[in-house]
């Protein structure tokens, strides 16, 4: 019998919990390719990004019984993901902030004009040096809403607030990012 | 300037979805702070799909049981109970002693302070004690058990006794041998003869 990837996903999901880490595990290696790349973008720090993922993993894995099926599981993912990286920023607070450039300087292979990858490179670092600028809950939102590529409804979900709070907050947060921007393509040019 | 707040937002619309309206290319071509924020959103745009592309590297995700364990949940949960223990103990006064001194008798230790009464130990109620002999005591050592009693109970927190308790003591100090007999008294043998003579009869003097 063949089942849509939904149901195979409720399937995994009953399984784990009832306790099968197997289907833990396949339910995990769906997600934490995105899981980390929120929290490397989050963090800017690789390794913190990874230990990021861990906590992220273990938290899921200890409180999957509270896990309702309101929202989808990966939107369930992405707040537990979004509470631990920000809890870790605020513990480093006064730590200067690093931005990753290495994933973005290894970028490769996958477009053809190379002209076209040293743009995107390009804008790609200035784009993650303006969020390094921004506060953490809105670099948070911009991350959601434009790498991740969420929903209003589903960030609405991951931060738990309104949707009509949400359209709020990521429009001040696209006037602080737009500013930021400018100033990063201005000294750029420079 | 208002009218540029007012493109805001379309601005952004249309950097997401790569369509500008003839309003806003009108509105563009006009103003150069319009202008600019326009490519700089553009620009933003194409910075964001090179970050949203995914990682090479993702580290894998290793879920054991021992990193599964609450471990943070288990260390608040022990505390705890062990402070629950401190505070029961607390509560239940200090520790009687463990054992009675042979010529103490007949008094809970925790009370001998103020009512020494002489008599047979009785077992306090719902304690069994086993049947076994006290162990002997020299009256050396059951002086320096009931000052060291004394000290424990004055940093528990009760009033220090006014003076050491009067210990009615039977026990002996040193054991005495009585049929003892001097030296001189005893059996002198003549070893000379004792090394020569074989031990064939089996007898040993």
């Amino acid at each position: 019998m063949i089942t849509t990837s939904e149901q195979w996903e409720q399937q995994l999901i009953a399984r784990a919990q009832a306790g099968d880490t197997h289907a833990f595990d396949i339910l995990v290696s769906n997600y934490a390719p995105q899981i980390y790349r929120l929290a490397l973008r989050m963090l800017g720090d690789a390794e913190e990004a990874e230990e990021a993922l861990q906590e992220t993993m273990i938290r899921a894995f200890r409180s999957l019984r509270k896990f309702r099926g309101n929202a989808a599981f990966g939107t369930w993912l992405y707040a537990i993901a979004s509470k631990r990286c920000l809890t870790r920023r605020q513990r480093r607070r006064r730590q200067p902030e690093i931005v990753a450039f290495d994933d973005l300087c290894e970028m490769h292979g996958s477009m053809n004009d190379p002209g076209e990858l040293v743009i995107q490179r390009e804008h790609g670092l200035s784009v993650q040096r303006a969020l390094g600028a921004l506060s953490p809950p809105t670099r948070l939102l911009m991350v959601l809403r434009y790498v991740e590529g969420l929903s209003h409804e589903e960030i609405a979900q991951v931060l738990g607030c309104t949707v009509a709070a949400c359209r709020v907050r990521l429009c001040r947060a696209r006037a602080d990012f737009r500013t930021l921007l400018m100033r990063e393509l201005d000294d750029g040019e420079m | 300037m208002a009218r540029c707040k007012q493109y805001e937002e379309s601005l952004w619309e249309a950097a997401e979805t790569g369509e500008l309206s003839s309003e806003l290319t009108a509105h563009i071509a006009a103003c150069p702070e319009c202008r600019k924020s326009w490519q700089a959103l553009q620009a933003g745009m194409i910075g964001f799909q090179a970050l949203r592309r995914l990682p090479d590297h993702v580290p894998a995700v290793h879920l054991s049981p021992v990193s599964a364990f609450p471990w943070r949940r288990a260390a608040a949960f022990a505390t705890v109970i062990l402070l629950g223990l401190l505070a029961i103990r607390g509560f239940m006064g200090p520790r009687p002693s463990s054992h009675t001194p042979p010529g103490i008798t007949g008094v809970p230790s925790n009370t001998r302070e103020r009512t020494p009464v002489a008599g047979p130990v009785q077992p306090r109620k719902g304690i069994d004690l086993p049947d076994v002999p006290a162990p002997r005591i020299t009256a050396k050592r059951a002086s320096h058990h009931r000052q060291h009693r004394v000290h424990r109970i004055h940093r528990s927190g009760n009033p220090r006794p006014e003076a050491p308790p009067a210990v009615v003591a039977t026990a002996s100090p040193v054991p005495v041998i009585d049929n003892l007999k001097p030296l001189s008294a005893l059996p002198v043998y003549n070893l000379t003869v004792l090394a020569e003579a074989p031990h064939e009869t089996g007898e040993m003097p």
